[in-house]
Formats: C-alpha cells, sequence, structure tokens
C-alpha cells in the first residue's frame, strides 16, 4: 500500500508547554482519516508542522514517501481553521493566486468554482461572501491542482446546519473520487459519518491510530422493553453473553461480552416467556469509545 | 520569476489602499512639476526666483529635483507596509505556505514588488528631470549628474527594504509605520547628542569637515546619500547663481547597500525561525 503521509515522532514544544509529544502515524492511500480530539489537543498544531507553517521541536515526516520539499505541498490541498484569502479580490482573482502558487492552469478555476457551486459568483469580492461560500470556496482552492491529499481542519465550524451538509456532503463526493481526506475535527459525528480511519489525540498525546471499526474490541450492546420489566431484567441477567444490565428510561440497556445477533436473543427471550416491545442492538458509538480512551489516559 | 511576479501583481495592483497611495503620490509628484518653476518665495521684500539661481540647470536639475523627490518615499513604504501586514492580518501568507510558496518565494515575491516601486519612482524622477530640464535649462545635458538617479534608486530601495523588515517584524501596519516615524526621530536626536557630547565645549571651526558616526545609522545614511543642495552665498552674489554641482554621497551610498543585505537578510531569518 503507498503511504502518502508517514510521520515519526513529531513533537513541538511552545516554551514549557509541550503542544505534540512524539506523534507517529501514517496515512494510506484512498482512506479517509479522522484527525481526533477535544480543543487544545494538538490537532491544528500536528497539521501546521506537516504543512510548513510551524517549525517542528523534533521528529520527521515524509510526503509520499519522500523527504518534503518545495514542491510536495503543491500535490496537497489543505485549509487550516477559517477559509484565509484576499478580501478586497473577487473569488477568481483569489484563485489566480492559488493557481499560480501550485503552477496550474488558471482553466481550472471555473471547473472547481463550479464544483462548489460558486461559478455564478465569481466576479463577487470575498469579503461579500456569506461564511458558507468563503468555506467552500476555500475547498475549490484546496482542490485547485486536483491533490492526492485533502487535509481539512474543522471544515463546519461555525456554519449553519445547511451548510455542514453542503460541506459533508461535498466532503464525501471528493472521498469517492479517490482521494485521500485527513479530517481535524472535534465534532464526533462528523467524523463517524465520513472517516474510515481515526487518529486520537488528547494532551498531545497519540491514543488511538486506526480503522474506527478496530478502536474497540467490544461487541456493542442492546436496549430491550418488555411489559414486564423486572422478569426480563432477570431473565437478562441468567445469560452468559450479558456483562451488565443498567435500567434507564424505562428501558434495559445489556452489555454484551460476546458476538450475538439481536434475533437470536430475541428467540431466547421468548422461549422464557417474555415478549418484548423493544429491541435495539448498538454497536458504541464513536463518541462512547472517545471517552473511553480519553479517561483511560487520565 | 514570472510566477512570482504574477502572485504579487494580483495582490497588489487590486488593492484600494495601494491605488490611492499610489495616485496620491503621482499627484504628488506632478504638482511639483507643476509648482517649483512657479516657485517664488518673497526674502525681504526680494523675490527669490529659483530657477534664474540655477535650481533647474543641468547637472544641479539631478540634484534638486532627487532630493525633493526622495521625500515621497514615506509614501512608497506605507504602500509596502501595508501589503505586508495585510498578510499577516488576513491570515494569507499562512495560506500561500500551505499552498506550496515557500517562505523564501514569499520573501522573493515581496522583494520583486519593493524593485519594481522603487524602478517605477526612479523612472518618474527620470522623466520630470528630463521635462523640468528641457523647459528650463540652458544648455541640456541629460548625462552629466545622472548619478544622483543611481543614487535615488538605492536611497528609495533601502528605504521600503526598511520599511519591509519593520513589517515583518512587526506584523501590524500602525506599529510598522509608528516606528519607522519614531525611529527617524530617534536617529535624528542621536545625531545632536553625539554632536553636542563630541563637541560641546568647542564646536569645530569648520562643520563640514568633522565625521558623525550616527549618521551611519540606518535612516539618517539613507537621508545623506542625496544631501541638501549645495549653495554658494558668494556665488549667488558675484555671478546670480546660487546652487554649486554636487556628487552623490559614495560612503553613504555604499552604507545603504550594506544595509539592504542585512534587512533583506534579517527579514527572511525572521519569517524562516517564526511559527506562523
Amino acid at each position: 500500500m503507498n503511504k502518502v503521509l508517514e510521520i515519526n515522532q513529531l513533537t513541538k514544544k511552545f516554551g514549557s508547554f509541550t503542544a505534540v509529544n512524539n506523534v507517529t502515524f501514517s496515512v494510506e492511500k484512498g482512506n479517509v482519516y479522522g484527525l481526533l480530539g477535544p480543543n487544545g489537543s494538538g490537532k491544528s498544531t500536528t497539521l501546521g508542522m506537516i504543512l510548513n507553517v510551524i517549525n517542528p521541536t523534533a521528529g520527521s515526516w515524509k510526503w509520499f514517501d519522500q523527504e518534503p520539499d518545495n514542491d510536495s505541498l503543491k500535490k496537497i490541498g489543505a485549509i487550516i481553521e477559517s477559509p484565509k484569502f484576499y478580501p478586497y479580490l473577487s473569488a477568481e482573482k483569489n484563485l489566480e493566486i492559488v493557481a499560480d502558487i501550485k503552477e496550474v492552469n488558471y482553466g481550472k478555476i471555473d471547473e472547481k468554482l463550479e464544483l462548489v457551486g460558486l461559478l455564478s459568483r465569481k466576479k463577487d469580492k470575498f469579503q461579500q461572501y456569506s461564511l458558507g461560500m468563503k468555506q467552500r470556496l476555500a475547498i475549490a482552492a484546496a482542490l485547485l491542482n486536483d491533490p492526492e491529499v485533502l487535509i481539512l481542519d474543522e471544515p463546519t465550524n461555525g456554519l449553519d446546519p445547511q451548510g455542514i451538509i453542503q460541506i459533508r456532503e461535498l466532503i464525501i463526493k471528493i472521498a469517492q473520487q479517490g482521494t485521500t481526506i485527513i479530517l481535524a475535527s472535534h465534532l464526533l459525528d462528523e467524523v463517524e459519518k465520513v472517516c474510515s480511519h481515526v487518529v486520537v489525540l488528547n494532551q498531545g498525546k497519540m491514543l488511538y491510530a486506526g480503522s474506527v471499526d478496530q478502536m474497540n474490541s467490544s461487541f456493542g450492546s442492546i436496549e430491550v422493553a418488555a411489559q414486564n420489566m423486572e422478569s426480563l431484567e432477570y431473565t437478562l441477567k441468567t445469560f452468559s453473553f450479558v456483562s451488565k444490565v443498567t435500567k434507564e428510561n424505562n428501558k434495559l440497556f445489556a452489555v454484551l461480552s460476546e458476538e450475538k445477533d439481536p434475533a437470536e436473543i430475541n428467540k431466547m427471550l421468548y422461549e422464557q416467556g417474555i415478549i418484548v416491545n423493544h429491541l435495539v442492538k448498538r454497536k458504541e458509538s464513536l463518541e462512547q469509545q472517545f471517552f473511553q480512551l480519553i479517561q483511560k489516559q487520565n | 520569476m514570472k510566477r512570482l511576479f504574477s502572485i504579487e501583481w494580483n495582490k497588489l495592483f487590486y488593492n484600494k489602499g495601494t491605488r490611492i497611495f499610489i495616485i496620491l503620490y503621482f499627484v504628488m509628484i506632478l504638482l511639483m512639476g507643476i509648482t517649483l518653476p512657479n516657485f517664488k518665495p518673497n526674502m525681504n521684500e526680494i523675490e527669490v526666483d529659483l530657477i534664474k539661481l540655477g535650481a533647474l540647470e543641468f547637472p544641479i536639475i539631478w540634484h534638486n529635483i532627487t532630493w525633493l523627490i526622495g521625500f515621497g518615499k514615506f509614501f512608497l513604504a506605507i504602500i509596502v507596509i501595508n501589503n505586508i501586514t495585510n498578510e499577516y492580518s488576513f491570515g494569507t501568507f499562512k495560506q500561500n505556505t500551505i499552498d506550496g510558496l515557500s517562505k523564501t518565494e514569499f520573501l522573493n515575491t515581496k522583494v520583486l514588488m519593493n524593485v519594481v516601486i522603487t524602478l517605477i519612482s526612479t523612472l518618474l524622477v527620470g522623466v520630470l528631470v528630463f521635462a523640468l530640464g528641457s523647459i528650463f535649462s540652458e544648455k541640456f545635458d541629460f548625462v552629466n549628474g545622472i548619478e544622483f538617479l543611481g543614487g535615488y534608486f538605492v536611497e528609495i530601495f533601502a528605504y521600503i527594504v526598511f520599511a519591509m523588515f519593520l513589517s515583518f517584524l512587526l506584523k501590524k501596519s500602525a506599529f510598522a509605520i509608528l516606528s519607522l516615524i519614531v525611529l527617524n526621530i530617534i536617529e535624528s536626536v542621536a545625531k545632536v547628542v553625539e554632536f553636542l557630547v563630541r563637541f560641546g565645549k568647542n564646536p569645530p571651526k569648520n562643520p563640514n569637515e568633522i565625521k558623525i558616526l550616527t549618521n551611519y545609522l540606518p535612516l539618517n545614511s539613507n537621508g545623506k546619500i542625496i544631501d541638501y543642495p549645495s549653495v554658494d552665498i558668494q556665488k549667488a552674489i558675484m555671478e546670480g547663481k546660487l546652487f554649486v554641482a554636487d556628487h552623490v554621497q559614495w560612503e553613504y551610498f555604499a552604507a545603504n547597500v550594506f544595509y539592504i543585505i542585512l534587512f533583506l537578510g534579517l527579514s527572511l531569518l525572521i519569517i524562516k525561525k517564526r511559527d506562523l
């Protein structure tokens, strides 16, 4: 598998404060990576270092299996924090500057503006754009060179629900074209919706790097309810594959200790004379897994 | 080169602030060209006609015009400061770097801009001297004294390179402009202090013979490349010509070339070392 990015023991200290501590992970081609962590966990600093805007204290990284040089960033599209453009220039002029920097043809400008739905507004000045439009223009700029990797740092920050959906759909559309995406966010449901792999950071330390599925070895849990809750609770506790039962909002939550099909559970309960009126099997959400990881560290 | 120029051109040319200052600068030079020949101050009820006194004679015209237009360098410095501090406040320096413009290339675009601004300003001065000289000079001799144009180029370039350095250092336009003004005052005061400390009790008989060391500070030496136009009262009484032909002060010229290299180097050091 080709590695798009390989980070090796990257460290950044601001005075005595260590913002990023020995972070090592790699990004493989074609996947969508989520870079997760609470505010101040070192996500933006890590991205800043591999994008040449922050000088690392120690460590190294490789783009496309090569030492980074002047041209490596021209193969990448990245947006850090809020969209940064010249407010007095039109969208078109702003993209001309980006095209000159990345050494791509001006012909790409209309194509990318079309993709993000801003073609009809290309002559308007950047300062007249709404936040959602600015964010879409930033994505157009990042895509201008048809990059092999797209790096997005909090792309939906401050957007309204409609804007969030537009950006999310755009990300999925780009991912389907085979572009590798690294998405830094503290919004877990956002990452869960689009990412196949995650890297979890907290307080500058890396807690996990790998696929979303393997992040937690648990077998999920079930949510059940029946007419007779007491006998339901009693019966559940007798099952060998149930490790813990808790009661909440007139429903019972049972944590599973081995893989079980919900149909089979239903059948077993029925055999015990219990008819359920509610049965849902849940994998642990990314949010729960994330908090477990962070709690483990603390 | 063409790529860097194209990047900078879009940033610079379409900026409203830059346009206003360029227009002001043009108007200032144009006004000088118009008012100068008609400027006849009254001194003790005697009308002083600078043209009759030889202000616009070749080669003296080179000295006088480059010295006078040299004051306009402050406008050019503001254009440069505005342009560079904007890159910080818009966050576009950061985004340019992320897009793949290395920090050295970024500095090169700015140096290129400085060269272009200085060239345009120098060209304007050349045109102005050509126009005024061909109208008012008794004999037309464009080449004699053209060294002042070279001196002017280095003066302007060194000045705006210094302004660029202050912009990179301070990141905020208000700070950069203020420090340019304050440094100017400090250097002038330093000159007076040095003079008083060294010669306080027994002033030298011929002030032109002594070397003031603080004259070699960046802004002082910048204004010294082309010094005040030399005048000779005796000559004015005898021949009716006030001005004397003089030369570019090459020791200050050399000092400024040194400062250009120094401040370009320091600018590069600052932007390389600092996190964006």
